[in-house]
């Protein structure tokens, strides 16, 4: 443990110190440009390290602690440290730092409490993660779930934070990097478009507060990443920034979730409006190129993996979509349409909108999460800003197209409101805009601020007890799922026809290897389960096309069925002791 | 002499049009006794009354108004909620 949270602060003051170190050479001019670039710059070095480190097998705290003091001494010998910018005089004011000092504390108080929850996270995404840590390497998609195809962009920031401890307990923390990508985009969004430095905080810190965006940074969830990511290329946009420095949010963007690149029409069409602006002193180009190419290879990497792998970059997307493997439903469409659209949409404005079927969740169960300031005071403001303000109708209509693209080209389904949560940014802008004007509209957007705080305690899919439960554990622990007893401390098996929570069987400390099983006979399966070593095998779900080879096996004497909480299964008899 | 030909080329006219087509669309797929609190049918008549009365000395208490009832609707809506997430509702 010591050496891994000395190798994580070691690597952690490099990447801040290269960040910085690149920043500085940028030189935008521009406060807050700056800081969305150096905060993308160091997502981006996080990404290409961990991406680097994965596929030179030496993904673990001693190599990745090594590659930092490497890089912390060049650096500190350069003398990058020495313009580090002050903190004193404080650059906010007090109030600001006080009030953004509570919320980060509430933040990082989630991320120590919070355990990955959802189906998703659970199935796919953090499985991954665990295969790498134990792995040290990158290897190749092995769970069940063929959405483990999917680029995993988000994932390298994620085993950034696990890495070093061997432990999941920070998991989250990917989470709240594009978080703070977020509230910096919308704040240099708001200051690209003429505003004071009141509004553009103001306005941060409304998007921020969006219970859908907030807690897709505590969910281990993407979507919000692809929010942070698409903002930034906008501010980057408005700011008049070179064009390869707003392509690095855009292929970080497309590595993280092809949604990304689904909403790339609406970011295009802004920057056809807002041509870049002469005057401004542009960075570097072979830096901002560079930069540019580093995010491309990070970006790419997923999808070439594919083709090579499978023989087609986006598997397990085919020319029909992506159907569920057990019960044959369309998951994702291919290519847009206009009934994808027509549904979404009225969704939305049925619906989604109220946010009043579910408790705000990062999955945006049944709702848009835009919280109560969007609602009831952002919608509206928008239609009076969008009168005066040029510039701004560029922006909004870019985030528009984006946003009906996005409709157009995903099936409707109970949560896909997380896909458009770049269009929170509108009401977000708006609001702070009219609150410099009218002084009603303030103590309203204050009232409504309140609400989002409230409304950002506690997910909807962790209430009823389940986070009371979750902070009740030790935190070495900590799991909304509690993994079963394995005999032996073995490893243990995994089979599940269509998706089902995998990832818990690791344990929090990674410390168990998961077997997946997709055998296709009996004695395949037995035979697997010796040669592994597995004592027991945990299923999930209906096993519709598994479930007769399962039957078999226990029809033997093999497999003798168990149930313990939410996890069923099979403990392996030993040959010969039947 | 066409006094309607300034009128239609004037933003105004195009805003007007557009939130009534919108607000014809929720007439036609909503319950009329719902559409007091339909989201998007308050946002279309806000719209409208925007692009006519903006200059009006009362128009930012109107504004204010229309606000703090779109909030007050979400707030009876979603706070319960939020509420039962907390642990202090039913």
């Amino acid at each position: 443990m010591i050496l891994g949270l000395s190798a994580m602060a070691v690597a952690n003051a490099a990447v801040l110190l290269a960040a910085h170190a690149v920043v500085r050479r940028l030189r935008t001019g521009l406060g807050s440009v700056d800081v969305v670039l150096f905060l993308l710059v160091r997502i981006l070095l996080i990404s290409a390290t961990v991406l680097g480190a994965g596929l030179a097998r030496i993904l673990h705290p001693l190599g990745l602690g090594l590659l930092g003091a490497a890089a912390l001494a060049l650096l500190l010998s350069a003398g990058v440290h020495r313009d580090w910018p002050s903190l004193r005089p404080l650059p906010w004011g007090r109030l600001w730092t006080a009030v953004g000092g509570l919320l980060l504390a509430r933040l990082l108080l989630q991320v120590w409490f919070f355990a990955p929850a959802f189906d998703d996270v659970l199935s796919y995404h953090l499985p991954k993660v665990a295969e790498w840590v134990r792995a040290a390497a990158i290897p190749a998609p092995l769970g069940s779930d063929p959405r483990a195809a999917f680029p995993a962009g988000f994932e390298l920031v994620e085993a950034w934070w696990v890495v070093f401890l061997h432990h999941d307990l920070l998991v989250e923390m990917a989470g709240v990097e594009f978080l703070l990508l977020a509230g910096a985009s919308v704040h240099a969004l708001a200051a690209g478009l003429g505003w004071s430095a009141r509004t553009a905080g103001i306005a941060a810190l409304l998007f921020v507060l969006g219970p859908g965006l907030y807690f897709q940074a505590t969910s281990c969830l993407n979507d919000g990443a692809v929010a942070a990511l698409l903002a930034a290329a906008l501010a980057l946009i408005v700011a008049g920034a070179r064009l390869p420095l707003v392509l690095v949010p855009i292929f970080l963007g497309a590595g993280v979730k092809p949604t990304a690149l689904l909403a790339l029409p609406g970011i295009v069409l802004t920057g056809a409006l807002i041509p870049r602006a002469g005057g401004r002193p542009g960075a570097p180009k072979g830096i901002a190129s560079g930069l540019a190419v580093a995010a491309l290879l990070s970006g790419i990497f997923w999808y070439v993996r594919n083709a090579v792998a499978f023989g087609n970059p986006v598997y397990p997307m085919g020319p029909g979509g992506m159907s569920s493997g057990l019960t044959g439903t369309t998951l994702q469409q291919a290519g847009p349409s206009l009934r994808s659209l027509e549904e979404n949409l009225t969704a939305f404005v049925d619906l989604r909108i109220y946010d009043e079927l579910a408790a705000p969740d990062g999955n945006c169960t049944l709702g848009f999460n835009g919280g109560a300031a969007a609602f009831a005071l952002g919608f509206p403001s928008l239609i009076v800003l969008l009168r005066d303000e040029p510039l701004f109708r560029r922006v909004a209509l870019g985030v528009a197209v984006s946003t009906l693209c996005v409709f157009a080209c995903v099936v409707l389904d109970s949560w896909n409101g997380r896909f458009v949560l770049l269009l929170a940014t509108l009401p977000s802008l708006a609001l702070a805009r009219l609150c410099e004007r009218s002084r009603p509209v303030a103590a309203l957007a204050v009232l409504a601020l309140g609400l989002q705080t409230v409304s950002t305690f506690v997910p909807g899919n962790l209430s009823r007890g389940r986070l009371g439960a979750l902070a009740r554990q030790p935190w070495a622990e900590r799991a909304l799922l509690p993994p079963p007893e394995t005999p032996g401390d073995g490893p243990i098996g995994f089979c599940s026809d269509d998706f089902g929570p995998a990832y818990p069987l690791y344990r929090p400390d990674f410390s168990r290897r998961v077997v997946y099983l997709r055998e296709t006979g009996a004695d395949a399966l037995l035979a697997r389960l010796d040669r592994e070593g597995v004592k027991r095998v945990v299923v999930s779900g209906p096993l519709l096309k598994s479930g007769p080879i399962f039957d078999e096996a226990a029809r033997r004497g093999r497999l003798r069925p168990f149930e313990a909480g939410p996890w069923k299964g099979y403990d392996v008899v030993p040959e010969g002791s039947r | 002499m066409r006094p309607t030909a300034g009128f239609l080329s004037r933003p105004e006219f195009w805003e007007i049009f557009c939130a009534a087509v919108l607000l014809a669309w929720r007439v036609r797929v909503r319950p009329l006794s719902a559409l007091w609190a339909d989201w998007l049918s308050i946002l279309c008549v806000f719209w409208i009354a925007t692009a006519l009365g903006r200059r009006w000395k009362h128009w930012p208490a109107v504004t204010a108004a229309v606000m703090a009832g779109l909030l007050a609707l979400y707030a009876s809506r979603q706070v319960p909620l939020t509420l039962a997430a907390l642990g202090i509702a039913p």
